[in-house]
């Protein structure tokens, strides 16, 4: 590549890309298993820790699993932003590529402070 | 231009890979660009879109897990309501859709983990068979742990004293 184009390069590229890297291998590791043991276990009626309030709040009160939690739902926004900005020029949507990376990533971010917000307002307080 | 796979060939002659077909008018002078549907047009190109389109479905999924946790602020009695709204056909067909697409990612995602890095063990290159195999059984414990985890009845530090003589009793 040459230098020009180098320089044409988006210099933001490598951080979406290693968000949307770490997403990806986040999602494909947990997020089968989630749906699996606990939203469709859930459904079923099995005691799974998610299906009960107080195992719940004292899970999510764990540092491990928040910090957990927190990871895997943003990184999955940002794994999302990443993917979804192609995939549109995938359907032949050609034009407007920066505001749709603008309303993809701003997505992602947003979805991380919300979800920054749900996991810290969920801690127990400790006495 | 008719419709011939593109293939490498290797200097034995024997063929190493071949690449699907390209969609009929791929590129025909007439109409320039891809058509509208190619994604139908090929079993490997839908599988493509299909993979891609598990990114908005997991981030879907993601907001629900976050509603759920939010729900719990609420009290016993609204995460009970949510926790029960998993049963309606909505919501199981949403985590059907969900499960199937995200399994479809899985597969592919650790199915591509071999393609990429060369791994040195010993002065021995590892097989892209054993690292695939390694991102598979990295999987089937990750699996493994988010079952046990979600079967625990452990009691943490954090947990609310009634929670603590709950479980003590």
């Amino acid at each position: 590549m040459s230098a020009r184009r180098m320089a044409a390069a988006d210099p933001t590229e490598p951080l979406w890309w290693s968000l949307f890297a770490a997403g990806g291998v986040l999602t494909a590791l947990f997020v089968p298993a989630h749906v699996a043991f606990q939203h469709l276990f859930e459904a079923v009626g099995l005691p799974v820790a998610t299906a009960s309030y107080d195992r719940t709040r004292r899970l999510v009160s764990q540092p491990l699993v928040a910090l957990y939690v927190l990871a895997l739902t943003s990184l999955s926004f940002f794994h999302w932003a990443h993917r979804f900005r192609y995939y549109v020029m995938d359907f032949g949507i050609s034009g407007a590529r920066r505001p749709i990376a603008w309303i993809c990533y701003g997505s992602a971010i947003v979805g991380t402070l919300a979800a920054m917000r749900t996991v810290a307002r969920v801690q127990v307080r400790k006495d | 231009m008719g419709q011939t796979a593109v293939s490498s060939v290797s200097a034995t002659g024997r063929w190493i890979r071949d690449i699907a077909s390209p969609p009929a008018r791929y590129h025909s002078p007439r109409r320039p660009g891809l058509p509208a549907a190619w994604w139908r047009s090929n079993r490997r190109y839908t599988l493509y879109m299909l993979r891609e389109l598990s990114s908005v479905t997991n981030a879907l999924w993601s907001l629900r897990l976050l509603a759920q946790l939010r729900s719990l602020r609420r009290g016993p009695e609204a995460y009970g309501a949510f926790v029960k709204t998993q049963q309606r056909p909505k919501w199981l067909v949403f985590n059907l859709l969900v499960l199937g697409l995200a399994a479809i990612h899985s597969v592919t995602f650790l199915r591509a983990a071999g393609k990429g890095p060369t791994v040195h063990v010993g002065g021995h290159l590892v097989p892209e068979r054993a690292i695939i195999g390694g991102a598979f059984a990295g999987w089937a414990a990750a699996s493994q742990a988010v079952l046990l985890v979600l079967l625990a009845r452990w009691q943490g530090r954090g947990a609310p004293e009634e929670v603590r003589r709950d479980v003590s009793a």
